[in-house]
């Protein structure tokens, strides 16, 4: 989701509640285009270390 | 000598506080359908003459945890608030939902509702985004000839044109004693509080016009000659979409009288009448597109800057607060220049964000700070 052009993001809650609503697991980080310092990496990668572990997934590589 | 305690006043404060009983109450007595519309330029005309109810959809001003999963959290407060009160259930009376295009954020207000709550009629009307282009008003008015097709086949009956011009002649009645009650205002003491005005201008946007007039007929015979707020600070207030009526009175208790407003909800609401013309569509888009405009709309030759100018001189008022609601870009982009104009004209400013969860409590320092700057010359 992208705080930088909130545009871009109209919907983009809706398809994940779809998603899930579907049984499609998803997740959601947020970001910046419009600026890089809106962006806390290592918050973004320990959510998707979570994410895949909730789906039996290992990230073999950083 | 206080504030004028009038029951008229206090009837349209309880007919916005309990919006939702009166139209209700309305639907029950009536047998008519009831029509939320979301942003000022849906044309109530045309809901009207349909005989139906069209009601401004406001927020709460309470903190909910409905939205997180429809709308993103850095869209403005006030799109999320308005959904929350349709996902908690407090529109379920409404029989239809109706945007007049302008910002994405009460768009995905739209579209969530629609998606999320049933309905049996809902409305995505284009407005055009360039107002002061020479195809505005063609444009529009195709767009209202549609619009009136769907609202008669959702009906099943015919939106006459003595059906339109009876709504025309209701809402450009009800603007004219707005027109009257503000001009009071410029009244070195006014009669009526800035609290009290949103109050009024709010309840236009959820009354039946005919019901409305009559009691705004009554508040303008009871207002008094004078309530001793001369020596009060003089204040204009600008922003967006705002039912802040708490910060008002927070302001006003300060000592400070607001005089004017730019707001979608207050001035802008009702600044200019329908024009009748043969053609009554083409009429009713000519007073859409003409009105003053949303910076939403107002992109290019910024409009709207001259005219609240013009306001804050022609109400003789001694400082702006300008209210930035989070996270609202199209206001957000024009704050700065606004507060540029008036400091250029000698009118300071302070400005404001807020969020529809935010006490006003919390800004009663800063407004302390700002009267007292403005009483002591030192702003």
């Amino acid at each position: 989701m992208d705080r930088g052009c909130k545009g871009v993001t109209a919907g983009g809650a809706e398809t994940v509640t779809e998603m899930r609503r579907r049984g499609i697991p998803a997740m959601v980080f947020e970001g910046s285009q419009a600026d890089p310092r809106d962006f806390d990496l290592a918050q973004v990668q320990d959510a998707m270390d979570s994410f895949l572990e909730s789906l039996g997934l290992t990230r073999i590589a950083s | 000598m206080s504030a004028p305690s009038m029951s008229a006043i206090e009837k349209l404060r309880q007919a916005v506080q309990d919006r939702h009983r009166y139209a209700r109450e309305w639907k029950a007595r009536t047998g008519g359908k009831v029509v939320g519309y979301l942003c000022s330029y849906v044309p109530e005309e045309i809901i009207s003459a349909a005989g139906m109810l069209p009601v401004r959809v406001f927020g709460s001003r309470e903190p909910q945890d409905v939205t997180e999963p429809h709308i993103a959290s850095y869209y403005c407060p006030y799109c999320r608030d308005c959904l929350a009160q349709a996902l908690l259930g407090r529109y379920d009376y409404l029989d239809g939902l109706v945007i007049g295009h302008s910002c994405f954020h009460i768009l995905q207000t739209f579209n969530s509702w629609r998606r999320h709550v049933p309905l049996s009629f809902d409305y995505h009307l284009f407005v055009p985004q360039h107002v002061r282009s020479p195809r505005a008003k063609p444009c529009l008015t195709e767009v209202l000839v549609d619009f009136q097709a769907a609202l008669q086949e959702w009906s099943g009956q015919a939106v006459t044109d003595g059906a339109l011009d009876g709504a025309i002649a209701a809402c450009n009645h009800n603007r004219r004693l707005l027109h009257q009650l503000y001009q009071t205002r410029k009244d070195p003491s006014p009669p009526i509080t800035g609290a009290q005005a949103m109050e009024v201008v709010l309840a236009s946007q959820v009354m039946d016009k005919g019901e409305n007039s009559q009691l705004r007929e009554q508040v303008l015979s009871e207002l008094p000659g004078t309530d001793g707020a001369g020596e009060m600070v003089r204040l204009m207030v600008v922003g967006s979409e705002n039912n802040d009526v708490e910060l008002l009175r927070l302001t006003e208790s300060l000592g400070a009288r607001v005089v004017v407003d730019d707001h979608c909800t207050g001035s802008r609401y009702f600044w200019n009448e329908v024009i009748p013309g043969p053609n009554r569509l083409e009429a009713i888009a000519a007073r859409y597109i003409d009105r003053v405009p949303c910076p939403q709309k107002d992109l290019v030759e910024k409009e709207r800057l001259p005219h609240i100018l013009k306001l804050a001189q022609g109400f003789g008022v001694q400082g702006a607060i300008l209210i930035q609601e989070k996270f609202c870009d199209p206001h957000g982009f024009d704050m700065p220049q606004i507060q540029a104009l008036l400091k250029a004209n000698g009118i300071p400013s302070l400005l404001l964000e807020v969020d529809i969860t935010t006490p006003a409590g919390q800004f009663r320092t800063r407004l302390e700070a700002f009267l007292e700057m403005l009483q002591t010359g030192t702003a």
